[in-house]
């Protein structure tokens, strides 16, 4: 281009330039596409201004890292804006994730843009414009996909077999996922026992997870784990459950047999198999499936009482066994003073053994048969008592029987009437004893006799050992001329004193 | 650690033996203790024996202190040539309308140990203090000895019995008698011989156990103390068989016993039906039932005559009525007894039919007597 050209088309900007400063304020750059550039040339011998329009160029800075941007954003995203000197400019995003914060200048210059993560699982863009046609596109990646169940995280089923379902997995939207079974850490593969059935594959987005069990006939309850995004959940599956008609029994010490019945409560189908704790003395080779009964037996026991327990899968039955126990019956007997014979039934279980019998009284009981074995009888001889009642024992297994005898004492009295002066005086009688054992029973049916004395030979034998005791009366006087009479009793006999009348 | 202080005191010999002829019994010389309180019948012991005695000053005395014995007690055994006389004081309860179980309701404090022999004769002294007067203690000849006919008065007032010997022992007369009535003989009544009846004495037989003991030509021994008899040592005794009766109720002798043993016995008779009437109705099978019965039937027995209504007009010998109702009395005062024994079971007795038994024996020997009566 010529001088004269060039001069021209400056003239020509000038006066564009001229119109345009007279009608819009140069201050609003914001809505001003296009800034104007003022240049100064000498033409003619004369300064003149020329003024054109700014151009803008946005691109990453040599620091900026690669877009896509990390997901995680909080960084700083570098911009170097190229433009002329005096060019005046503003930036803006189009993204609320992109925060300019280099807003505004003059001339080339770094713009720095404030990038925020980004928490959706989508890539995503935005961009960042100066003046009406630079613009810069920023990219930044998505966030990874998160998974989680919600709670809980486990379920326990029975020990039928069934179909569930997980509580739900939660992702987002966009990201996949495929469950499956856990290896069992015990061999190394999944088990057998657990199925997923949904989804079939992989799925994406939120969602539950279907699986199903198998009947668990195990002693034991057993777990698997379903694996799904990183996550688990886990499955507990119970062993069957029962329930026995009753939970213990007790056996007497003799060998027998009882049942009691079984109802499976779960796992139905599942064989049950009755163990006993004890097999020396208490067996059982029961088993079956769902409802059933089991037999046991007991040993005799000979020694204290025992407990043993039978188990039917999570139940457990208690067998008590008492020792040989022996019951009297009756518990004792009374014998008149003739005695004679006598028997008791000692009742207790078969195999128990029992005796020999032994009194603490041997010089009165005779013990004929006083040994046996389970439910029997001690039969012993009483003989006849010529003394005060008495008391004695038959002891058999630990336990006492009671023998009471009548009293034999009889007493003869001799005389049994007596007439007395009316002066205070005794009066004496013969009493003689069958027995040196026998008491002196006196008692006075009136004020004014009174026993006063008694005594005893201690002889076993001697001419007229008959009247071996006597007792004393002491009769008051009579304090009237009127004779009286009163009666006592000695010896189970009546004693009448006749008094005759006194002197008043 | 005694609580008296014993003053034994060995002095003159003395005898107790009458005056009486005497020939000697197939018997062995043997040893008697005789125990002499103040006020009191000689108490006598044949060889090794005991007794207990409240001196009858106590009686009179109704207070008692912690240190006042109420009560003496003897023991006597042979030693050798002699009598060991063992004496305590008793400590306890006063004498009531029994004798107590010595050895469970007193204590005893022990006293001296004395040997003595045949003749000796201790004052024990010095217990005045403690309630029981001034005692005297003999060891004497207590040889059975076997009377001659001519040393006694025997008078047959009814026909019936037979007195076949007499035994004396520490004054003590013992009479042989024999049933020559031909039948079962139920009571008889001996007697001194004298005006007044005091010393006669009634045997009635019909409560022993044994009813055959005066059975058709059946023997029958019956004592007598010499000094209740009122036989002075220097006399004869005289000894009156003064009246029989049968079993069948046949009644020989003085009319004067009549009521004392007919009537007497009607009343015991009576009362024992009563008693037994009550008993049958009793329905009793456990233990409570009957000691339920035994108060009932004590309330009933207690009500019958107070003792104020057994006297009679002086100078007369005593009047059916009286003899009717001192027999009501006396079984009543038997059967209380006897009830209030059996209510004394010890509780370990219970629950074995002890106490039916009891009853039902009680009751069977009521209606025995009864029928005898």
């Amino acid at each position: 281009m010529s001088d004269a050209h060039r001069m021209l088309r400056n003239l020509a900007l000038l006066v564009r330039a001229a119109i345009l400063i007279a009608t819009i304020p140069i201050a609003d750059a914001h809505a001003q596409a296009t800034a104007l550039k003022k240049e100064y040339i000498y033409a003619g011998g004369r300064l003149l201004a020329i003024e054109e329009p700014c151009s803008y160029s946005l691109a990453a800075a040599s620091n900026a890292p690669a877009q896509p941007l990390a997901a995680s954003g909080g960084t700083t995203y570098p911009i170097s804006l190229t433009t002329g000197s005096g060019c005046t400019w503003t930036a803006s995003s189009n993204a609320t994730w992109l925060t300019v914060l280099t807003t505004s200048g003059t001339g080339s210059a770094t713009i720095n843009v404030l990038v925020a993560a980004n928490d959706q699982t989508t890539q995503r863009s935005g961009s960042v414009t100066v003046g009406s046609s630079a613009t810069l596109v920023i990219t930044q990646s998505a966030a990874p996909c998160t998974y989680s169940f919600s709670s809980p995280s486990s379920r326990s089923v029975s020990a039928d077999a069934g179909s569930y379902a997980t509580t739900s997995l939660v992702t987002g939207a966009t990201c996949t996922w495929t469950a499956t079974v856990a290896n069992d850490p015990a061999t190394g593969v999944p088990p057998n026992w657990l199925h997923i059935t949904s989804p079939a594959g992989s799925a994406t987005g939120t969602g539950t997870i279907g699986f199903a069990v198998d009947r668990n006939c195990t002693a034991a309850t057993r777990v698997a784990t379903i694996t799904a995004g990183g996550q688990s959940y886990t499955v507990t599956q119970a062993r069957p459950t029962y329930s026995l008609s009753s939970t213990s029994a007790t056996m007497s010490a003799a060998a027998g047999s009882s049942t009691f019945n079984v109802t499976a409560l779960t796992g139905s189908g599942c064989t049950w198999t009755a163990v006993s704790s004890s097999p020396s003395w208490l067996t059982t080779s029961s088993t079956g499936t769902a409802n059933g009964s089991v037999s046991f037996s007991v040993g005799f026991n000979s020694g204290p009482a025992r407990s043993g327990t039978i188990t039917v899968g999570d139940r457990t039955f208690t067998v008590n066994q008492s020792a040989c126990s022996y019951v009297f019956a009756p518990s004792g007997m009374s014998f008149s003073k003739d005695g004679g014979y006598g028997s008791f039934t000692v009742a207790s279980a078969t195999g128990c053994t029992w005796g020999p019998a032994t009194t603490s009284a041997p010089y009165w009981i005779s013990i004929t048969s006083g040994s046996g074995s389970g439910t029997g009888s001690v039969q012993f001889f009483v003989v006849g008592n010529n003394g005060p009642p008495r008391a004695a024992t038959i002891t058999v297994a630990g336990q006492s029987f009671v023998v009471i005898q009548e009293s034999g004492c009889s007493w003869t009295v001799s005389p049994t009437s007596a007439y007395v002066s009316g002066h205070a005086g005794g009066v004496l009688v013969w009493v003689q004893r069958n027995d040196r054992n026998c008491p002196l029973p006196v008692e006075s049916g009136v004020s004014w006799i009174t026993p006063m004395a008694g005594g005893c030979s201690d002889e076993d034998d001697y001419p007229g050992a008959w009247r071996d005791c006597w007792v004393a009366l002491f009769v008051a006087a009579n304090p009237t001329e009127n004779p009286r009479t009163g009666g006592v009793m000695i010896g189970g006999q009546p004693f009448i004193v006749y008094q005759m009348g006194g002197e008043p | 650690m005694n609580r008296f202080r014993w003053i034994v005191v060995v002095s003159a010999l003395l005898s107790c033996r009458g005056a009486h002829a005497q020939e000697a019994a197939p018997s062995t010389a043997e040893l008697g203790a005789r125990l002499l309180l103040k006020n009191a019948p000689g108490l006598s012991v044949k060889g090794a024996g005991h007794m207990h005695a409240y001196p009858p000053d106590v009686l009179k005395d109704s207070t008692t202190t912690l240190n006042k014995a109420v009560a003496v007690k003897l023991v006597s055994s042979v030693s050798g040539d002699a009598l060991r006389i063992d004496l305590s004081g008793l400590f306890g309860p006063l004498p009531t309308n029994k004798l107590p179980d010595w050895d469970k309701d007193f204590t005893a404090q022990s006293g001296p140990s004395i040997a003595l022999r045949k003749n000796d004769t201790v004052v024990v002294t010095d217990l005045v203090n403690y309630g029981i007067a001034t005692l005297q203690l003999q060891v004497v000849d207590a040889t059975s000895v076997r009377l001659r006919p001519k040393d006694y008065d025997v008078i047959y007032r009814a026909a019936g019995l037979d007195i076949q010997s007499i035994d004396e022992s520490m004054s003590i007369f013992t009479f042989s008698l024999k049933n020559t009535l031909g039948k079962q003989i139920a009571a008889f009544a001996l007697s001194n011989g004298k005006t007044s009846r005091a010393g006669s004495t009634l045997t009635d037989l019909s409560w022993l156990d044994d009813d055959r003991k005066l059975a058709a030509s059946a023997t029958y021994a019956v004592a007598c103390d010499a000094e209740q008899a009122r036989w002075r040592p220097d006399s004869k005794p005289q000894i009156v068989l003064s009246a029989v009766l049968a079993a069948d109720g046949t009644f020989d002798g003085e009319s004067a016993y009549v009521p004392a043993i007919k009537d007497s016995r009607r009343g015991q008779k009576d009362q024992l039906g009563s008693v037994v009437d009550f008993m049958k109705a009793v329905k009793a099978t456990t233990d409570d039932e009957v000691m339920a019965a035994i108060k009932d039937l004590k309330a009933k027995i207690a009500a019958l005559p107070a003792e104020a209504a057994l006297e009679w007009q002086a100078g007369t010998d005593v009047t059916p009525d009286i003899a009717y109702k001192v027999g009501k009395q006396t079984v009543r005062t038997v059967v209380l007894a006897d009830l209030a024994d059996i209510e004394k079971t010890p509780k370990t007795y219970y629950g074995f039919g002890y106490l039916q038994k009891r009853f039902e024996t009680i009751k069977e020997r009521y209606t025995k007597i009864q029928a005898r009566l």
